[in-house]
């Protein structure tokens, strides 16, 4: 069982075809995220997780929360780290300008031919509708993590924390309540005995 | 005229700087073109930002692309979404090259631990702000949770991308 916590992956040993799939996949993502990186969650879960099996749960929001770590935009760095898991420095690149290459072109076709695009009523409302979409997929993702979450007195204070900050504070950089989050984390293991851990570590997987 | 870069230096150093996905770039963004640069004005900056958030893909990237774009064309539009991309790359690659041990680390899962619940209220307030921010009427958050109900009632049926078309019809169809 403790296996299963392990990052495994193939870098290196991706098929020519598994590559071209990355490629796609990212760039079927990208072309339907409209909202930021966190609208495409779902989707890379479906396929990454439920569809090809290429990740397991835990990974996939290991990963996020990675993505979440490191600077830039979280999408660019989803891409980038599946991409390397499955198919090496071909795949992350394969994956990365799959993710990109909509964004950049939509916006190129956007500035050349409608630079009136956005002042139209029925582009408006398409949008509406399609932001009401992503909502219900982020919180369809949101479900889905608190469903996984290891519920402790300690996950609990640091969630509804986390929470009420961003709430009531406004201006807080997420980095902060993160990097808090990832402390309390360190403080926790800390003040646990070894044999312990490694207990709660297998009931969780 | 801006020197190519100049184009690529501003925009690498955004994503070399910026936690918390492209959402966060926004701030900086506006200080660095606008402020500081006066490459564009801050009408053109909201306008792109207006744009940027209903077009596919990462906003950072939408952004980098538009201003690109505007300065030298094409080609500019290349270098400043590539100067944009590049940190995120070169970062992650670096981090999943070790990624196998991750987890074997006592320290480095209980961090990892620690982050799931920060991740998860982040999330739910994403859900908040973009509703708040995105959707014009009532009905939308009841269309909303409909989705989500079928979502969960029938998630693997569905073709996620026919339900966001749908649901864009549906808004031609309510929003006025």
């Amino acid at each position: 069982m403790e296996q299963k916590k392990v990052i495994t992956y193939t870098a290196g040993h991706a098929s020519v075809r598994k590559q071209l799939l990355l490629f796609w996949i990212f760039f079927i993502i990208g072309s339907f995220t409209i909202g930021g990186g966190y609208a495409m969650i779902l989707m890379m879960k479906r396929y990454l997780v439920e569809q090809y099996h290429w990740l397991k749960d835990d990974e996939f929001y290991d990963m996020l929360a990675i993505s979440q770590v490191t600077p830039g935009p979280i999408a660019i760095n989803m891409a980038t780290f599946v991409g390397y898991t499955q198919g090496g420095v071909l795949g992350s690149v394969l994956a990365t300008l799959g993710v990109s290459i909509p964004a950049v072109a939509v916006i190129i076709v956007i500035a050349v031919f409608f630079p009136g695009f956005k002042n139209n009523v029925w582009v408006q409302r398409f949008f509406a509708g399609v932001i009401v979409g992503i909502v219900a997929q982020i919180a369809t993702i949101v479900l889905d993590m608190g469903k996984r979450q290891k519920w402790t007195i300690v996950s609990v204070i640091v969630c509804a924390g986390s929470l009420g900050i961003l709430f009531f504070v406004h201006q807080v950089s997420p980095i902060w309540l993160i990097l808090g989050g990832g402390l309390v984390g360190l403080a926790v293991e800390g003040f646990k005995p070894h044999k312990a851990t490694q207990a709660t570590a297998k009931k969780a997987s | 005229m801006t020197s190519f870069l100049a184009l690529f230096g501003v925009f690498f150093k955004i994503g070399m700087f910026t936690f918390g996905g492209g959402q966060a770039m926004i701030p900086l963004l506006q200080k660095d073109l606008v402020a500081n640069l006066a490459w564009i004005s801050m009408k053109e900056f909201l306008d792109f930002v207006a744009v940027s958030e209903i077009t596919p893909g990462p906003v950072a990237i939408n952004m980098a692309t538009f201003v690109g774009y505007k300065l030298r064309g094409l080609a500019g539009a290349l270098v400043t979404s590539l100067g944009v991309i590049l940190p995120s790359f070169i970062i992650i690659l670096v981090i999943a090259t070790v990624a196998h041990t991750f987890r074997t680390n006592r320290w480095v899962s209980a961090f990892l631990d620690g982050l799931q619940p920060v991740v998860l209220a982040l999330l739910t307030y994403t859900v908040y702000s973009i509703a708040r921010g995105g959707i014009p009427a009532w009905w939308g958050y009841i269309a909303a949770l409909g989705i989500l109900l079928l979502i969960l009632k029938y998630g693997k049926k569905f073709n996620l991308f026919l339900v966001l078309l749908a649901a864009g019809g549906l808004g031609l169809l309510i929003f006025r």
